[in-house]
């Protein structure tokens, strides 16, 4: 029985191994470039900035001074920095994002491949209407819900602290579950019709390892691209909640807080305040969207 | 038709419930239970157990929730904590007003990213399908409250007088004013949903393209223009109106972003003040509003989706008669 489990599972091998060659020996387009340094730049932002800049929380110039060569990005309404805040923020950014897809996907593939694995059934119907229903609530309204309901701050749920960056990963990641959780089904039923998995059930191998096993491992890779896809949608989206203040609490800098903060020296002239860390923002999400759409060709195998 | 459109609203009617149970137990399960937003800072503990009564939340939990699926069915939505007004008054005010600008947002952005896409395909590997390819990609990936508050900036600031950059005019203020106060917020509601809709019809245009019959087509003289939009655009608007209904949540999610920028008196503002206001009936059913509003939408594209394609009626047709 062990050998012929191995010998299906050699049979699955060289396809596994024919994608990744795809991705060691990268064929970008010239967009696919453009896209790679943008992620690389604000990468750079991220975790190099901090380091370089001046303290995102002090007054380190005047108020609203222009940029320039003391202050790259120029200086808010209260004289603080405004690049040190933009790399502080993009870096907060970075962390709540990929926390946030990494917390979604280990939640919403299983449930995505056992509801593909059990396509049609009961079982099927009731995770997809959950999922749907998730899905109908827009991620800014459970957002309000849970900040309505438990303030802006951290707060206590017995043992466990909930900073607000916890409730931020929790809250993307809660609403990213329907679209992970769809794409791995989709996935899932197209390759559950593969003769192999019949095989592994004729001769008595359990569910659990099928699923994770033998399943997972060849349904991963379209879900990874999006999962990526998504990181660009996750920094939007936690930028959004704190702007609308729902996230990040002042005066702890991030990319929502300082746009919404701008909003306050709009009608006075503080262009940089507004641009500037929007910039931050397009440049990871379409760096993402055009990497995403590479990494998507050369998976398919489409030239 | 009708057969399948009743079981698409059953679908759509147990999703509401689900819905409201999750809106229920997110209630029931924050610290301090929903009493907390009737009381003020400190309570004693008599006017707590007075509010608890008051509200019916000494009952047991399942008797709580039929109350509350019942109230929100029958619409008896309670009033405002804060000013007394009927919830379903302020509701009905602000609710045509997202509704308007989403729905104006969505027809002119759909057309836009349709016909960008469409053109991109028939131009494919010219200059007009890299400027639709490049275009589309900055379209979806620019964060829309950022691009209001630019251009709130600019037109409030650097060329003040040509369209209004914040508020709402509405049609007793003049036609003119109102459609102009609608510009800024459409444009920036829609935007990134056409350069989804933009892209999915091009690549789906350039398969729809590549097919043999299209080539037979070609063959036996047909112009191409007969092709296009006859041959290709009707093959290739599948893919994409499942891609318009997967949109239906940015119009109605990103109106609570775009809404607050532009300060815009609709459902979306109304759904964070209430909310950030602790008022509680608001924020509900708002919210309930809202939810309701997007299965509605993504219902009636399904329905679009049986309108146009034979072969999706056929196939039902055939599971059901088996």
């Amino acid at each position: 029985m062990s050998s012929l489990s191995t010998s299906l599972r050699a049979a699955q091998r060289p396809r596994r191994l024919a994608r990744l060659r795809l991705l060691k020996r990268p064929h970008l387009s010239g967009l696919g470039w453009v896209g790679l340094a943008f992620v690389i730049a604000f990468c750079l932002l991220a975790l190099l900035g901090p380091l370089i800049s001046l303290d995102p929380n002090e007054r380190t110039g005047g108020a609203l001074e222009a940029p320039g060569a003391d202050h790259w990005f120029g200086t808010d309404d209260l004289g603080r920095d405004v690049f040190a805040r933009t790399a502080v923020g993009a870096r907060l950014s970075l962390f709540v994002a990929l926390g946030s897809v990494i917390g979604g996907l280990v939640v919403a593939v299983p449930i995505g491949l056992l509801a593909g694995y059990r396509g049609g059934t009961r079982l099927d119907n009731v995770l997809m209407r959950i999922m749907e229903a998730l899905q109908a609530l827009p991620v800014f309204i459970l957002a309000l819900f849970v900040v309505g309901m438990t303030g802006t701050g951290s707060s206590e749920f017995g043992p466990l602290t909930l900073t607000p960056e916890i409730k931020v990963i929790a809250l993307l990641a809660v609403s990213f579950l329907p679209f992970f959780a769809r794409v791995t089904r989709a996935a899932t039923l197209v390759e559950v019709q593969q003769e192999y998995v019949d095989a592994l059930r004729v001769v008595g191998v359990p569910r659990r390892h099928i699923l994770f096993g033998e399943l997972l491992p060849n349904v991963i890779p379209p879900v990874l691209v999006q999962g990526f896809l998504w990181v660009g949608i996750a920094v939007f989206a936690e930028s959004a909640l704190s702007f609308l203040g729902l996230g990040m609490q002042p005066p702890q800098a991030s990319l929502g807080n300082l746009l919404s903060d701008a909003t306050n020296s709009l009608m006075i002239g503080g262009w940089w305040l507004s641009v500037l860390p929007g910039l931050a923002i397009l440049l990871v999400t379409i760096g993402i969207n055009l990497l995403g759409d590479e990494v998507e060709r050369l998976l398919s195998g489409r030239r | 038709m009708l057969s399948y459109a009743i079981r698409r609203a059953g679908g759509a009617a147990v999703v509401l419930l689900l819905v409201l149970t999750m809106v229920f137990l997110m209630l029931h399960a924050a610290p301090g239970g929903p009493e907390t937003a009737y009381l003020g800072n400190n309570p004693t503990p008599e006017k707590r157990a007075a509010v608890l009564a008051q509200l019916g939340l000494d009952r047991p939990l399942w008797a709580q929730y039929l109350t509350f699926v019942g109230s929100i069915l029958t619409l008896d939505l309670g009033s405002s904590l804060t000013t007394g007004t009927p919830v379903s008054e302020l509701l009905a005010d602000r609710m045509l007003v997202t509704l308007e600008l989403g729905l104006v947002a969505f027809v002119v952005w759909t057309a836009i990213g349709m016909l960008a896409g469409a053109l991109a395909a028939a131009r494919r590997g010219r200059a007009l399908d890299a400027v639709v390819r490049v275009g589309s990609v900055v379209a979806l990936s620019v964060p829309s409250f950022w691009l209001g508050l630019i251009l709130v900036l600019v037109f409030g600031l650097y060329v003040p007088g040509v369209l209004p950059s914040s508020g709402w005019a509405t049609w007793d203020e003049g036609v003119g004013e109102h459609l102009r106060s609608i510009v800024l917020p459409a444009f920036t509601l829609g935007i990134s949903a056409a350069g989804v809709i933009a892209r999915t019809l091009r690549t789906s245009m350039i398969e729809a393209l590549d097919a043999d019959h299209v080539t037979f087509g070609r063959s036996l003289g047909l112009n191409e223009r007969t092709i296009l939009s006859r041959i290709a655009l009707r093959n290739a608007v599948i893919p994409t109106v499942t891609v318009i209904g997967m949109m239906l949540g940015t119009f109605i999610g990103g109106a609570v972003l775009i809404e607050n920028v532009f300060n815009v008196p609709g459902v979306g503002q109304l759904v964070v003040s209430s909310f950030l206001a602790h008022d509680y009936p608001v924020a509900i059913a708002a919210t309930v509003w809202t939810a309701g509003t997007f299965l509605v939408a993504t219902l009636v594209v399904d329905l679009l989706y049986f309108a146009i394609d034979p072969r999706i009626r056929a196939q039902f047709l055939e599971r059901s008669t088996r």
